[in-house]
């Protein structure tokens, strides 16, 4: 009678007790079928221990990081997205009556006669709702400007620090964009 | 100490600390042997290298529950091997060739050609071999014969009981060793 397969698996990993494991050693060297099927399942793990590792084609530590780090990229996305979005508010602000004027001068050449009426009605409309627009920033920014003169009596803050702030800001903002796309993650 | 002659112990609690930065380091010494346990599993080259990545994000995440008087190597690669198996699972079939072509491994010494070639050959046969067996074998081998873990180890690692283990392994030796016979045969 033979070893069975799970004594002989056992034997090899030394897992038997004392008495089995006695018992083993003795049938083995009675049997050479035995011995033979110990000696192939040897030779298998010699040839698995030798199996070399094989070669990392990419180097995994931007990309894990890239993924190991969303959190702090969001919220440095989030202040980056709001001082953006108002640099280009007040970029908007100061460009667009002159936009507007240079604009209109086209549409009016493009605009069929049958619709000028209605286009000037639309215009006019734009036309007051900016003037009134423009008219409620006059007095937000009397506002302020009284603010900040209240706060910053004989010191140099004037409106045109605050608009150099703001678009040094803008630049700042493109700037910190570019740095975070610099570690984009790998995978799709 | 910089972080390059850091102990694992000491990258870990940095990490823990929220600097990224050390978990990079800890990628750095790990990527290689992670990847490789995860070719060993999946047989494919690029699928390894997206659960390597997987694996070492897992364990970032999972690094509260790592106990820091334990080596880290053997845990990462332990995670590993849960990230592939769960793949594993998912995936319908799983004998898919593998690219030996592109094989690159790691030699400690510089053999002559012909011997060079031949340990290379027997490497290949062994991959293959191991790619052909079915999944929760494949994963008993691993944890075995590469990660050294004990019978109870794997029976926890696997959530299996102690008596499978034992009978994978035994099948999953003998159909390895048979498949093996048969490329030696073959190329013989």
């Amino acid at each position: 009678m033979h070893l069975d397969d799970s004594t002989l698996n056992e034997f090899l990993d030394r897992r038997l007790t004392r008495a089995s494991d006695r018992q083993a050693r003795e049938h083995l060297k009675a049997c050479a079928a035995c011995r033979t099927r110990l000696a192939a399942l040897e030779e298998l793990t010699v040839s698995l221990q030798a199996l070399p590792d094989v070669r990392l084609p990419h180097d995994l530590v931007h990309p894990v990081l890239a993924r190991v780090r969303p959190r702090s990229t969001s919220k440095w996305l989030t202040w980056l997205t709001a001082l953006e979005a108002l640099g280009g508010a007040a970029l908007i602000a100061t460009i667009w009556p002159r936009l507007e004027a240079a604009l209109a001068t086209y549409a009016a050449q493009l605009v069929p006669p049958t619709l000028a009426p209605w286009a000037a009605t639309l215009v006019g409309s734009w036309d007051s709702n900016w003037a009134q627009w423009l008219a409620d920033i006059c007095v937000l920014q009397a506002s302020a400007d009284l603010w900040l003169r209240s706060l910053t009596a004989g010191s140099v803050m004037t409106w045109p620090l605050v608009l150099t702030v703001g678009a040094a800001a803008l630049v700042l903002g493109a700037l910190g964009n570019g740095v975070l796309l610099r570690f984009p993650a790998r995978r799709a | 100490m910089d972080m390059e002659s850091s102990p694992d112990r000491d990258l870990v609690e940095r990490t823990r600390r929220g600097d990224a930065e050390a978990y990079g380091e800890l990628v750095r010494r790990y990527q290689t042997s992670v990847f490789n346990v995860c070719y060993r599993l999946v047989g494919e080259r690029q699928e390894a290298e997206d659960l390597a990545q997987d694996a070492l994000v897992r364990g970032f995440q999972r690094l509260e529950t790592f106990d820091a008087d334990r080596p880290f190597g053997p845990w990462i690669r332990k995670v590993a091997t849960n990230v592939c198996l769960n793949a594993l699972q998912r995936r319908a079939p799983w004998n898919l060739p593998l690219d030996e072509e592109r094989d690159d491994p790691i030699d400690a010494d510089q053999p002559d050609p012909a011997e060079a070639q031949e340990r290379r050959d027997r490497a290949t046969r062994l991959r293959q071999a191991l790619a052909e067996l079915p999944p929760h074998y494949r994963a008993v081998i691993e944890l075995r014969h590469f990660q050294d873990l004990s019978y109870e180890e794997m029976s926890r690692a696997l959530a299996l009981p102690l008596s499978d283990i034992k009978t994978h392994l035994f099948r999953a030796r003998r159909q390895l060793a048979r498949r093996l016979g048969a490329a030696d045969h073959a190329s013989g």
